[in-house]
């Protein structure tokens, strides 16, 4: 406290009381330049507006700002069909990197960083990305696959016995009606793939909320609805569905566990459905692949040629 | 950091080349390498064994069946008891049983090369494959 007071003495302006004190000759005038500049000087007037003037001012600047929104919104729309464009050029020339290599050899570098992993979490997953047109939707489609990665069960759902005995005979899982649709509502049974007849399609309602979700409900639209159910496991059972998200297209075609040859059966198996689904597709323009990434869940994602 | 080329060829690498690259012989049909989960009483070598040596075996023979069974124990008594087994089946011989326990996992390979008789693999680069260039992505 005494070391303070004798301080004070000494230099006012370490004092708070003196701090804004008239200037002293301790405490020195602010420097002039900092004064004599309008800033600083608090002294600038201010224009009035008349009423009129202020309201055709405020339309300017609406009308400014109407102008760089559309500008902003052209200029991104420009530099997307930029992007797009060159993405499509890019991908039209296969690209030749030191890493693209052929599938057999891609799928030994995966079956070698798999060894010895559990079979159930061991799968190979090609990824696809895509340079796509602008404003595309997306595409999807069926293959079928000449040796699937997991064992596929399918549920038919009917009302007629004689039917559910052909379809069972035909590879389902499991068919019927009433009892088939408590068991899927209790959860007893799972299944990867549904069908039903018209017939059966009331009965359904009560598990429509479960099927729903999982994209196992039968519908018409999705062509899992037909007095044929026979006829239609025949064609779909053992088929794999695809469908593009985004830029990109995965999906689970092989388990390390497959031989190198099978594994490139897959693969052009895969290739050629999907170039077919874009064929059928009736977009004006095609996507287009500009790189395939064959992965496994601990392995290196490999670029192929396929 | 290295980029992205130079790590995935590393990466490649240590699935290709190097100390365990071995090509077996034709008649060696299926491997089997049972283990604890757990490292206690001599089960180490044979986990090395496998994060080391199985990816490279399994690359250069790429149809052959190799499978990692990794058991549990509970009790002290069963820690001590689990057998660490490494089983190579032939097609035209009877089975080798090679008891992997307390042992590094170098002399684990140098039983492997002995007991099959595998030629090893003199590569210095990881084989990064011939694609046929007249393919196209997009045709």
């Amino acid at each position: 406290m005494i070391i303070r007071r004798q301080l004070s003495r000494a230099v006012p302006q370490f004092t708070p009381a003196l701090a804004h004190a008239s200037p002293s000759k301790y405490r020195p005038q602010l420097p002039t330049m900092q004064l004599a500049h309008p800033r600083f000087r608090g002294d600038k007037k201010k224009k009035k507006d008349t009423p009129s003037s202020a309201a055709s001012r405020q339309s300017d600047i609406q009308a400014q700002q109407a102008r760089t929104k559309l500008q902003e919104r052209e200029e991104r729309r420009r530099e997307l069909k930029r992007r797009t464009d060159r993405e499509r050029t890019e991908a039209r020339n296969t690209k030749i990197t030191p890493m693209l290599m052929d599938i057999e050899t891609a799928a030994r570098y995966l079956k070698a960083a798999e060894v010895g992993r559990p079979e159930k979490t061991a799968t190979i997953t090609i990824t696809l990305k895509l340079a796509l047109p602008l404003h595309f939707q997306s595409l999807r489609g069926t293959v079928r696959l000449p040796k699937l990665p997991q064992a596929e069960r399918v549920a038919v759902f009917t009302e007629n016995p004689e039917i559910a005995e052909a379809a069972l005979t035909a590879g389902a899982t499991f068919a019927g009606g009433d009892e088939l649709v408590n068991q899927v509502k209790n959860g007893e049974v799972t299944f990867e793939k549904s069908f039903a007849t018209p017939g059966a399609l009331p009965l359904l309602r009560g598990v429509q909320r479960l099927l729903g979700p999982k994209g196992l409900m039968p519908s018409e639209r999705r062509g899992t609805v037909a007095d044929d159910v026979v006829g239609l496991l025949e064609t779909s059972h053992g088929a794999l569905d695809f469908r593009t998200r985004g830029k990109i297209l995965t999906a689970v075609i092989a388990r390390t566990s497959f031989t190198p040859t099978e594994i490139e059966k897959n693969v052009a198996a895969f290739m050629t459905g999907f170039r077919k689904a874009i064929k059928n597709s009736t977009s004006r323009q095609a996507p287009l692949v500009s790189e395939i990434i064959l992965s496994s869940t601990f392995g290196p994602g490999v670029m192929v040629l396929a | 950091m290295p980029g992205r080329f130079p790590r995935q060829v590393d990466f490649l690498a240590s699935l290709s080349i190097g100390k365990g690259a071995l090509r077996l012989p034709n008649n060696v049909e299926k491997m089997t390498l049972t283990f604890k989960k757990l490292n206690s009483y001599g089960h180490m070598g044979a986990r090395k064994f496998w994060r080391l040596y199985l990816p490279k075996i399994q690359f250069h023979n790429p149809n052959l069946p190799i499978s990692v069974i990794r058991t549990e124990a509970s009790t002290e008594a069963e820690h001590k008891a689990a057998p660490s087994t490494l089983t190579i089946s032939f097609k035209d011989r009877t089975p080798v049983v090679l008891n992997v326990k307390n042992k590094h996992s170098d002399s684990i390979l140098r039983d492997v090369v002995s007991a099959t008789r595998a030629a090893p693999v003199k590569d210095t680069t990881p084989p990064l494959g011939k694609p046929d260039m007249r393919i196209k992505l997009n045709p």
